[in-house]
């Protein structure tokens, strides 16, 4: 009686810090290669549950981040191939260079997933007063790209290309600031 | 073949900046904490359901119940994670860092491997080292952490704290929730104190202060001295002087600031007609022939006095207190009673506002004349110079005589029949001058 199982014990609060650890890092690759929350949700869900299932066949000594997005983006390529649509940016390169950059954000300092990216504050900031509005109202705010065109009166269309293009500038400005590595550097 | 890696790459880099503001915009540090909690709750339910071979199905420690356990291992490992990803590991000289002091009984200490390590009783103490996690009941006196440089955290019940250290050897504490108040020796000046939370970082060189941090808040409330003040969400950073007090939350990009405390007042009064107030400690709201009161209870978690109506406790209900306390005040209360048995008020009060020079107590009254009218059905009220204190003091060190209720402020009222179930119900509470 009272006896705790040691092992058990362990593999458990081993996955939890290292879900806990993980866990905002996983929400950003998904939001970025998945738009729909619900199943981004869904995604987040399953790709813990697997990584608790296979947790014997992690080698704890590597970053436990690349595991995690590998097992994340099987369950969303097997997502898209269940939809039988993919997405129009997936291609091999483009998932490698996103696989790249959340590397490369995973090794800049920083305890927290928060600090780890907070460059990308100060790259809002330095956006031209148009782009920043757009950035703002589209991600801080919520808005629809509909309401947002209403709020900045624009067409739908502008609305679209001028989010497009700050985050074009936001990207350049993470890679200045390191955040991001230069395209090369994947080469 | 270079036009289509670049066109790759930009597509690949405007996708993860869209994925990274998501990530800022929605994926709060708190939202996550309680998508970590669903995802281990659903691993246990399909444990405890058998889809989940590999995931064992009882809990780790016989006796307690799952969820319990849960919430007791998610909070801890909530605590020890981020305060070990805030803060490096403790150095490898693992010498004692502090004293834990306990007061109530219940207070729960965790090891850094998340093992239980004692379960104190009152009086006792214990070493801590960084990593540790604290636990308090929700006990009205609970436990102190207690440095070499004299440096003290006092943590009310229902608190949780991680103890770290900086990577620069600074000390630290993590606080998950609850209320601490913490006099804090002159620190060396590169080295200050850390009090962090989910929404905020204080340092803190030497001063007086309290700290009520919650799901999505951290009010700090600055006795003496200077506190630094930074939000986490967006960096942003105040200075908080004494006898102020600043709010922070998830959100960002909104202008914060130190402001006055609020004043108090000095009349007060429950009834119970439109509920309970928010956060009600003890007792349970019954429908009597003149109206509605409330029956005294257990509060489940005390070993003593714990048949009580208790207060809410207003400081951790962003209230700052319930009343101010005047040596003219009087406090009034409406009850019955059953059976005999001892009676006690209890007033917890705190120095208010804050740097005034005095230091809360508790305020006990004890009058054998208040069974003297015992008729079940019939309301009796008491009425209690609050001047005429029986005994005051904290934690053991009680003191006869009057104490100088100026500067004081009440942010909870307990009538108790100690141990004894009576039937005791109590109809109305109220102050006046």
């Amino acid at each position: 009686m009272g006896e705790v199982c040691l092992t058990r014990r362990k593999a458990e609060f081993v996955f939890e810090i290292l879900a806990r650890e993980n866990s905002r890092m996983l929400l950003a690759f998904l939001r970025t290669i998945v738009d729909d929350p619900a199943t981004i949700d869904d995604l987040y869900q399953e790709t813990m549950l697997v990584a608790w299932r296979r947790l014997e066949e992690v080698d704890l000594s590597k970053p436990f981040g690349p595991w995690l997005r590998g097992v994340a983006g099987k369950l969303v390529l097997a997502h898209y191939r269940k939809q039988k649509a993919l997405p129009s940016f997936w291609s091999e390169e483009v998932l490698a260079h996103i696989e790249g950059q959340f590397r490369a954000i995973s090794i800049r300092a920083g305890d927290t997933w928060e600090e780890k990216i907070i460059a990308l504050h100060e790259c809002v900031e330095a956006l031209s007063t148009a782009h920043r509005q757009a950035i703002r109202g589209r991600y801080f705010r919520g808005l629809s790209v509909e309401e947002l065109a209403d709020l900045l009166e624009t067409s739908v269309d502008a609305c679209k290309k001028r989010l497009v293009r700050a985050r074009k500038l936001l990207a350049e400005c993470l890679t200045r600031k390191k955040v991001f590595s230069a395209s090369g550097d994947f080469q | 073949m270079n036009d289509d890696y670049d066109q790759a790459s930009e597509v690949a880099d405007e996708r993860v900046v869209h994925g990274l503001l998501l990530s800022l915009a929605v994926d709060s540090e708190e939202a996550n904490n309680r998508r970590i909690e669903r995802l281990l709750l659903r691993l246990q339910q399909d444990a405890s359901r058998g889809t989940s071979p590999s995931l064992p199905g009882t809990p780790l420690v016989q006796g307690r119940s799952n969820l319990k356990w849960l919430a007791v291992t998610g909070v801890m490992a909530a605590s020890l994670v981020l305060g070990m990803s805030l803060w490096r590991r403790p150095p490898a000289k693992q010498g004692a860092e502090a004293r834990l002091l306990v007061h109530g009984a219940g207070v729960q200490l965790f090891g850094v491997g998340g093992d239980l390590l004692s379960f104190p009783i009152p009086g006792q103490t214990a070493d801590l080292i960084s990593g540790q996690t604290i636990q308090t009941p929700r006990t009205i006196d609970s436990a102190e952490i207690v440095y070499e440089d004299g440096t003290k955290v006092e943590l009310s019940g229902d608190t949780t704290v991680t103890l770290a250290r900086t990577k620069h050897g600074a000390k630290g504490i993590y606080v998950v929730s609850g209320l601490i108040q913490a006099d804090v020796s002159p620190q060396p000046p590169d080295l200050p104190l850390l009090i962090r939370t989910s929404t905020a970082t204080l340092e803190v060189l030497g001063t007086s202060l309290g700290v009520d941090v919650d799901d999505s808040s951290t009010q700090l409330e600055v006795a003496s001295g200077l506190v630094s003040m930074t939000r986490r969400s967006d960096g942003e950073r105040i200075e908080v002087a004494a006898g102020q007090l600043a709010t922070v939350t998830e959100a960002s990009g909104i202008p914060f600031n130190s402001k006055t405390f609020p004043s108090l007042p000095y009349a007060w009064s429950v009834d119970f007609e439109e509920g309970l107030p928010s956060g009600w400690w003890a007792g349970q709201r019954i429908e009597t022939e003149t109206g509605w009161a409330v029956l005294a209870a257990g509060d489940g978690h005390g070993r003593e006095n714990n048949i009580a109506v208790t207060t809410q406790n207003a400081w951790r209900e962003g209230q700052h207190g319930l009343f101010n306390l005047s040596d003219d005040s009087v406090l009034h209360v409406r009850f019955r009673q059953q059976r005999v048995a001892p009676l006690r008020l209890m007033l917890v009060t705190r120095a208010y506002p804050p740097g005034n020079g005095r230091r809360g107590v508790n305020l006990y009254y004890e009058d054998s004349s208040w069974n003297a009218h015992l008729a079940s059905k019939t309301w009796h009220t008491i009425s209690v110079p609050l001047s005429e204190t029986s005994y005051f003091g904290k934690r053991g060190n009680f003191e006869n005589g009057k104490q100088k209720l100026e500067g004081l402020a009440a942010f909870t009222v307990q009538f108790t029949s100690m141990n004894q179930e009576i039937g005791l119900t109590v109809d109305r509470i109220w102050v006046t001058r």
